[in-house]
């Protein structure tokens, strides 16, 4: 079927050319996916870090004076 | 590789989250969430592209990567008007969370698709009445159900002056539904071999 009075090469060109920006966006989201994850780690670090502060005070002062 | 500390995203998660559950305590998860739940809709959109086009094995074998590609390929193209179309009304809603509850609605209209993929594929080899407007019919079936998923999704984020959020969920589908008509006949054939009327794009409606 033609669009737009396109021919059926134009239009598999299109596609091809559409289905590349596909993949792209699909890659794209894989790296998202992995940089949100790393991120996720990352803040349950700094949560686990900010509650055995809050538990024990003590020790982070003479660790913070102690280096 | 997967974080240690935090548990992986898990299906029942994001059906949870898919049906109006809480939403993620941190915007990193609710991106992973979104990713996930946009990647699962793609194969449950592959699944029912295999029942849309098994009057070929090769029809069949396209289907697998055309009908996720014009999905994604829309939900590109709509996206950014969506997000434009928040600002500009300055809606409280942040622009991950309409990305969020967007992905999450794909996933539940994918999820409708693939539920009614068997009951496609054997009408379309059974009878030659009802298999192109029962494919059809599942599409628009999945359509509606994403879109009020979508709605409810972005209500419930915001409980108080939704007005410019649900503009922009509007203009989204809106964009989302003229995208996908003129990617679908670009992909063409998808549904059998003996074409759908949408197969002409918008100027093959018969308006």
């Amino acid at each position: 079927m033609s669009l737009a009075g396109h021919d059926e090469h134009y239009l598999h060109v299109v596609w091809t050319i559409v289905s590349v920006v596909g993949i792209v966006l699909g890659v794209a989201l894989a790296v998202l996916y992995r940089r949100a994850a790393r991120r996720a780690e990352t803040e349950a670090i700094e949560r686990i870090l900010a509650e055995e502060e809050d538990s024990n005070p003590r020790g982070h002062h003479v660790s913070q004076r102690h280096g | 590789m997967q974080s240690t500390l935090e548990p992986p995203i898990a299906f029942s998660q994001l059906m949870n989250l898919t049906c109006g559950g809480e939403r993620p305590a941190s915007r990193a998860r609710e991106t992973m969430l979104s990713v996930y739940a946009l990647a699962i809709g793609l194969v449950l959109a592959a699944v029912w592209g295999v029942a849309a086009g098994s009057s070929s094995a090769e029809l069949a074998l396209a289907d697998l990567y055309k009908v996720p590609m014009v999905i994604l390929l829309s939900a590109v193209t709509a996206l950014p008007a969506g997000l434009v179309a928040l600002r500009l009304t300055n809606a409280k809603l942040g622009g991950l969370e309409l990305a969020g509850a967007f992905a999450t609605s794909i996933f539940g209209g994918t999820l409708v698709l693939a539920t009614l993929a068997p009951l496609v594929a054997i009408y379309y080899h059974t009878s030659a009445k009802a298999g192109v407007p029962l494919a059809l019919g599942s599409v628009f079936t999945a359509l509606a159900t994403a879109s009020l998923l979508f709605a409810r999704a972005v209500s419930r984020r915001m409980p108080a002056q939704r007005g410019g959020s649900l503009l922009a969920v509007v203009i989204l589908v809106a964009i989302f539904l003229a995208a996908l008509l003129q990617f679908v006949a670009l992909a063409s054939p998808i549904i059998g071999v003996h074409g759908t009327p949408l197969e002409g794009g918008f100027d093959g409606l018969r308006l």
